[in-house]
């Protein structure tokens, strides 16, 4: 990740709107090449950090390298760079063919020129001979495919998505989270995603950034984060998580309710008797129908049973906390709502966090 | 029985809630529109009766009076004027109210209020400020004679530029106030998806934000020039008397002369070219945006 000549090197970068910190202090490599996703809930951050690679906004401090030049004092209109935004932002008062080569009729080409990339744009995202017709008579899904298109009409050298998909319905949004993957990956364009949608962060990304509060939560592959959480923030963002507070005793082991619980991982920078949380993901639990007390394990009282038919959930309550687990139908435990049942912690689904 | 009942349900069906609001506007639209108006194109079918007022008749002395070059002189230049003033005081107004809408809201604020405090002007103050800005004794040519840019003080008024500075002084904060809600809802990533794609702002400016406001712009001018069509105090403020409009001949006519007939006649005649120009206006811009919102 030392490498700088290439991708993108956001150093120490920092954005004040007031007193209100919206991006605090980034420091972060994207290599060159690959699909990145800036992802967090609503309010971290990801949008304005995504105008500042644009060069829509001027950061407080920091530097933005890219491909080894500083760009922060290069306007966003000589940046060449790619942009899909919320709204698409397709201007009404042109045609279709008239909106994807817009960026070729500020670079001066030729009406012969702009014609044949035209085309070929749009047999690139499936919508060939549409280029005459007006931007209303496209739908949402088809309005979103030509933004793409007119995006990638200069060859960008970086490709930029403010919540692409976000307008779509949910169907026609898991196509689109493949479609933009397998267009990406055939043009080998850096790519830069923002969304909140953790399911389609994984689903198109080689690596993720997890926000919160303007900061870096974690930045890796979406399976790496998932199975190490680098905090209990990210362990629930990621694929929700069972939270619970608990009390360190020793490198692999917890008190949790007054129990011992052992756990995979040494709580890092944490001493015996602090507090802390244990993280553990509902499908990771285990539910036994008795109340038999082995180690590892918790009594809880059935409280919901949300039969989804390809999934089960089940939600527990051990005293005020809550739990949820879930499972395959075949794995669903033969229990009914206000059983007392025990549940079993795996050790080695069991993380632990600073509180 | 029967019959009482169903006569006290009628005036009730009449006054339900669902009648209520048109019999409403049909009202104020009557009181305050149609019979005005009826009244003024009755009066301009009426004979003059000279050294007296009028009365009742149906002659078309009136306008065939109109139909004279020097009528036919004015009228030409009223429209001309207003189409300029209107013109020039949108042009002035767009890029001014498009970066209004891009500052800050404490910006936006005060610069609304002090419009909306020069629009409470009425059209004689503006035209005797004028006046004397553009005066000899006392107007902005003694700053520049005394910058050394003039030999001496000069009077710059009554000239026809000062006459279009008047109207336009008079029509922009209007035309600002009309533009300004459109402009606050434009979408302002449709600039910055312009600006991505390599327009610098100036070029943004003229091929996203005008195209795309160029409804908003006509209309914005159609309601300039009706609004300056109407001015009668600043042509005999700041013109000479061949920039007298013909609202000017108007209020001569039935305030002066005393004839209402032949005013009557003028005015409507006024509101007939005026409506026309209107509509071919509105045919126009429909026809260039044909694809643009259908």
């Amino acid at each position: 990740m030392s490498d700088s000549a290439s991708g993108l090197e956001l150093q120490n970068l920092n954005m004040n709107f007031g007193s209100v910190r919206a991006i605090d202090g980034i420091d972060l490599t994207l290599p060159e090449g690959k699909f990145v996703c800036l992802l967090g809930p609503s309010g971290c951050g990801k949008t304005t950090l995504l105008r500042l690679i644009a060069g829509l906004q001027y950061p407080s401090s920091g530097n933005i390298v890219f491909n080894g030049k500083s760009i922060v004092d290069v306007p966003s209109h000589k940046r060449d760079f790619g942009m899909v935004f919320q709204s698409l932002a397709l201007f009404p008062h042109l045609s279709i063919a008239q909106n994807i080569a817009y960026s070729l009729r500020i670079r001066g080409q030729s009406a012969a020129e702009m014609k044949s990339r035209v085309d070929e744009l749009l047999d690139m995202v499936h919508l060939p001979g549409v280029g005459d017709r007006r931007i209303t008579q496209l739908s949402g899904g088809q309005r979103q495919r030509v933004a793409i298109a007119r995006a990638l009409a200069i060859h960008p050298r970086l490709f930029l998505l403010d919540e692409p998909l976000s307008a779509l319905d949910a169907k026609l949004r898991e196509a689109m989270q493949v479609e933009l993957r397998q267009l990406q990956k055939s043009l080998g364009i850096t790519t830069i995603v923002v969304t909140h949608d953790q399911r389609e962060a994984m689903t198109m990304a080689d690596h993720v950034v997890i926000m919160k509060d303007g900061k870096v939560q974690q930045y890796g592959p979406p399976l790496e984060i998932y199975r190490r959480p680098a905090n209990a923030f990210v362990a629930d963002f990621i694929g929700a998580s069972n939270i619970l507070p608990c009390r360190v005793i020793d490198d692999s082991t917890v008190e949790l309710f007054g129990r011992k619980v052992a756990t995979s991982e040494r709580p890092d920078a944490l001493s015996p008797g602090q507090d802390a949380v244990l993280s553990v993901r509902p499908e990771d639990l285990h539910i036994l129908p008795d109340t038999q007390r082995d180690t590892n394990t918790l009594s809880a009282s059935v409280t919901f049973i949300r039969d989804l038919g390809a999934q089960v959930e089940i939600m527990l309550a051990h005293d005020a906390m809550e739990l949820t687990a879930t499972m395959t139908p075949k794995d669903k435990p033969n229990v009914a709502v206000g059983d007392e049942v025990t549940v079993e912690f795996p050790p080695e689904a069991c993380t632990v966090f600073p509180a | 029985m029967s019959a009482v009942e169903n006569h006290s349900s009628v005036p009730e069906r009449i006054f339900s809630a669902k009648l209520l609001p048109p019999a409403y506007a049909s009202l104020m639209l009557g009181v305050f529109f149609l019979i005005p108006l009826g009244i003024m194109l009755a009066v301009s079918f009426f004979h003059r009766v000279e050294g007296a007022f009028y009365e009742p008749a149906f002659e078309f002395a009136n306008y065939a009076r109109f139909l004279d070059a020097f009528f036919i002189k004015i009228l030409a230049f009223s429209i001309g004027l207003s189409i300029s003033a209107a013109v020039i005081a949108v042009m002035i107004a767009f890029p001014f109210t498009y970066s209004l809408t891009r500052a800050s809201r404490s910006t936006q604020v005060f610069a609304l209020v002090f419009l909306l405090a020069v629009l409470s002007l009425s059209e004689v103050i503006i035209g005797f400020s004028w006046s004397t800005l553009l005066s000899r004794t006392a107007g902005i040519s003694n700053l520049f004679a005394a910058l050394g840019l003039l030999e001496r003080s000069a009077a710059y008024y009554p000239s026809l530029p000062a006459l279009l500075l008047g109207l336009v002084y008079l029509s922009f904060p209007y035309t600002v106030l009309v533009l300004y809600p459109a402009l606050s809802r434009l979408d302002p990533e449709l600039s910055e998806a312009a600006q991505m794609m390599g327009a610098s702002p100036v070029r943004t400016f003229f091929t996203v934000v005008v195209p795309v406001m160029k409804r908003t712009i006509i209309s914005t001018i159609i309601l300039a020039f009706v609004f300056t069509l109407g001015a009668y105090i600043l042509p005999q403020t700041l013109g000479k008397p061949p920039h007298w409009t013909l609202s000017v001949h108007i209020t001569d006519q039935a305030i002066f002369e005393a004839n209402l007939p032949f005013a009557a006649a003028m005015a409507i005649l006024l509101l007939l070219v005026s409506l026309l120009m209107v509509a071919i206006t509105l045919l126009m811009g429909k026809d260039d945006a044909a694809g643009g919102k259908a």
